[in-house]
């Protein structure tokens, strides 16, 4: 008699190997190796105080990579996400700095963000341009977008009220901002993985032109990965305003790279089709956990450029091990 | 001091020496400011003090230099604009290999006056800015006078900075020098790179603290003060842990006003943008030409002119607000 559990399931040796095999799980491990030997070296990593300071760090870059997670798996790219940011930022406090209410400012931000994620979108889905060069264009015009507003001040007059939404502690001592970092990330994980219309975002990215015979509106979507990366980035705009309770002119400036990286280490492919909002939120806080213990361990500055890379290398490597396994 | 008064007395005698001369319309006249990293509000009173003087002398003034930081992108900018022939170049030289790009457009023609960090080496005709080794020797006398106030003899100091600007070392070894040769018993127990962001300086700081729990003052070389009263702030330490930061913009003012910043240093900027164009303008013109010996090389302006460093805190920081705290 054959027992039917076992042909339903492979063995279990089998299951572990599938499991770590995949992108997710692996960064996962490295995070945890590099945690414990953190926590072996330092007696001041394993505190609360101090992995609530990696949450709140990575908060921000977790909002940009969800929306860069979404795009890279559609198959684009978006490099303007850093000064989309800033142009928001910029926005926001100037139009509180002029003594609008804050619904006001906030409803500036916002169209401002839609803007760019409007622009990007039809140039890109619409009139064909190459994603690449495109946002490249976008983020140079963003940045003097910034300048012209803000001619280079920098901006401090942040309600008080709007600050402590934002940084107030209900919860295990995290403020609020990691809250709204954390719901982003899993409703917007969730529902790439569970929502129809949001899956059609891998058929997009593996071949659009299979996506096409399957009657997926590919130009449509392509327009939303693109808004919705923007509106993301005026989220984070929002977040990091009333953190550091300023806006500045460099608000943002080098992000897209730092996020970019961290997705593409969580498993995102550049190529398209690839990828998780969970593997680019690891892939974040991976970073951000490197950057954290290389200050913990008072590694020298000059120094930890060459540890991050090493790890980085490391975490590369492992992918690349998982592939050859996928293939034998 | 007797570099401030030279520098005082030469831009009150040029103006007046200048008048004589000013049949000649000059507005075509290009003066352009390079800087590492433009979009920095470190910029904006430099800026402005430049545009003034072009203002009163009806000259064009112009402002450029990459977005992020970046020593390398600044020089090929100068050497670009070099082609389009300005009148003059006013710069900060933030890397040793500034001075090469300085000697290649003065050999074109084209004067280069520095400002805030020196190139001395090079042939720039003169600098208006600090002398950074005094700053950071200033930085440890502030620091320590201020932990000395809190009633403490020995105590442990970090420090945030943005290790690839070579002026902010400088800053370093002055304030490290003063501990050693003044106040041992205070010692640099950190330093952490901020890449000249404030979000970086806020994680940093919280992380540099975490593993330094004893650290009794905190000193942000650079102008990302307002991320270390972010640090501050979320850790619950404001008043327990004296910081001193660099730089005057609204938020750090605001940061001090909040408690979670105690000082802050300002070098009058605003100075070395006006001088700096008002030097480059006298010069380009041939408005010094009479000074004796400049034929056979003797300077026509001073090498150097310090526009003097002051410290703000919670008693005057209002005064400098250009807005308000929210």
């Amino acid at each position: 008699m054959t027992d039917s559990s076992a042909l339903a399931r492979p063995p279990a040796g089998l299951r572990w190997k599938a499991l770590i095999r995949q992108r997710e799980v692996a960064i996962l491990l490295l995070i945890l190796i590099v945690g414990a030997v953190a926590s072996v070296l330092s007696p001041f990593f394993l505190t609360w105080a101090n992995l609530s300071n990696v949450l709140i760090a990575c908060s921000v870059e977790m909002i940009v990579a969800a929306g860069l997670a979404i795009v890279l798996i559609s198959g684009g790219i978006d490099l303007s996400v850093g000064s989309i940011m800033g142009v928001c930022a910029i926005a926001l406090a100037i139009v509180l700095d002029a003594g609008a209410p804050l619904w006001a400012a906030l409803s500036v931000c916002l169209l401002a963000g839609l803007a760019f994620g409007v622009a990007n979108g039809t140039l890109i889905a619409y009139a064909g341009l190459n994603p690449l060069v495109l946002t490249l264009a976008t983020m140079t015009i963003g940045r003097s977008v910034v300048f012209i507003l803000s001619q280079g001040y920098s901006f401090a007059s942040i309600p008080q009220g709007f600050k402590s939404a934002f940084n107030a502690t209900p919860l295990f001592g995290l403020p609020n901002l990691v809250w709204v970092s954390l719901g982003v990330t899993a409703a917007l994980g969730v529902l790439l993985q569970r929502n129809v219309w949001f899956r059609r975002f891998y058929f997009l990215g593996g071949s659009e032109v299979a996506a096409i015979r399957a009657g997926i509106d590919t130009r449509r979507l392509k327009f939303m990965a693109y808004v919705i990366a923007a509106l993301l980035a005026t989220l984070a705009a929002i977040v990091t305003t009333a953190r550091l309770g300023s806006a500045f002119p460099n608000t943002g400036s080098g992000l897209e790279l730092r996020v970019i990286t961290a997705a593409v280490i969580g498993g995102c492919s550049i190529y398209g089709g690839k990828g998780t909002i969970l593997g680019a939120a690891l892939g974040v806080l991976l970073l951000n956990l490197i950057n954290n213990v290389l200050v913990i361990l008072s590694l020298s500055v000059y120094w930890q450029g060459v540890a991050a890379g090493l790890i980085l290398i490391l975490a590369i490597l492992t992918d690349i091990a998982n592939r050859r396994g996928v293939r034998r | 001091m007797k570099a401030w008064i030279a520098a005082l007395a030469v831009a009150v005698a040029l103006p007046g020496l200048a008048a004589a001369q000013e049949a000649e319309d000059r507005s075509g006249q290009r003066y352009v400011m390079v800087v590492p990293i433009s979009g920095h509000p470190f910029w904006v009173a430099i800026r402005n003090g430049a545009q003034d003087a072009a203002d009163q002398l009806g000259v064009r003034f112009e402002f450029t230099g990459p977005v992020e930081f970046d020593n390398r992108a600044q020089q090929q900018q100068i050497e670009q604009i070099a082609v389009t022939r300005p009148a003059a170049f006013l710069t900060g030289a933030f890397d040793p290999t500034m001075s090469d790009t300085i000697d290649r457009v003065t050999e074109m023609g084209i004067p280069v006056v520095t400002f805030d960090s020196d190139a001395p080496d090079s042939r720039r005709i003169s600098f208006i800015g600090p002398d950074h080794y005094n700053i950071g020797w200033e930085y440890g006398r502030k620091m320590v006078e201020m932990l000395r106030e809190r009633g403490l003899e020995e105590g442990q100091i970090g420090l945030l900075t943005a290790v690839d600007q070579t002026n902010l070392q400088v800053r370093i070894r002055g304030l490290e020098d003063y501990l050693a040769q003044n106040a041992p018993t205070f010692e640099v127990v950190a330093t952490e790179d901020n890449r000249g962001d404030d979000q970086v300086t806020a994680d940093r700081a919280k992380a540099m603290m975490t593993a330094n729990p004893d650290i009794d003052g905190l000193i942000v070389i650079n102008g990302t003060g307002s991320g270390m009263g972010t640090a501050i702030n979320e850790l619950g330490l404001a008043g327990q842990v004296t910081v001193l930061t660099s730089d005057v913009f609204d938020p750090i003012l605001c940061a001090i006003l909040d408690g979670s910043v105690q000082t802050t240093s300002s070098v009058n900027t605003y100075l070395e943008g006006y001088l700096a164009l008002l030097f480059a303008y006298h010069y380009v013109n041939g408005h010094l030409d009479n000074v004796p010996g400049a034929d056979v090389g003797v300077n026509k302006l001073p090498p150097v002119v310090d526009p003097g460093l002051f410290f703000i805190d919670a008693s005057n920081a209002e005064q400098f607000l250009t807005g308000s705290c929210g």
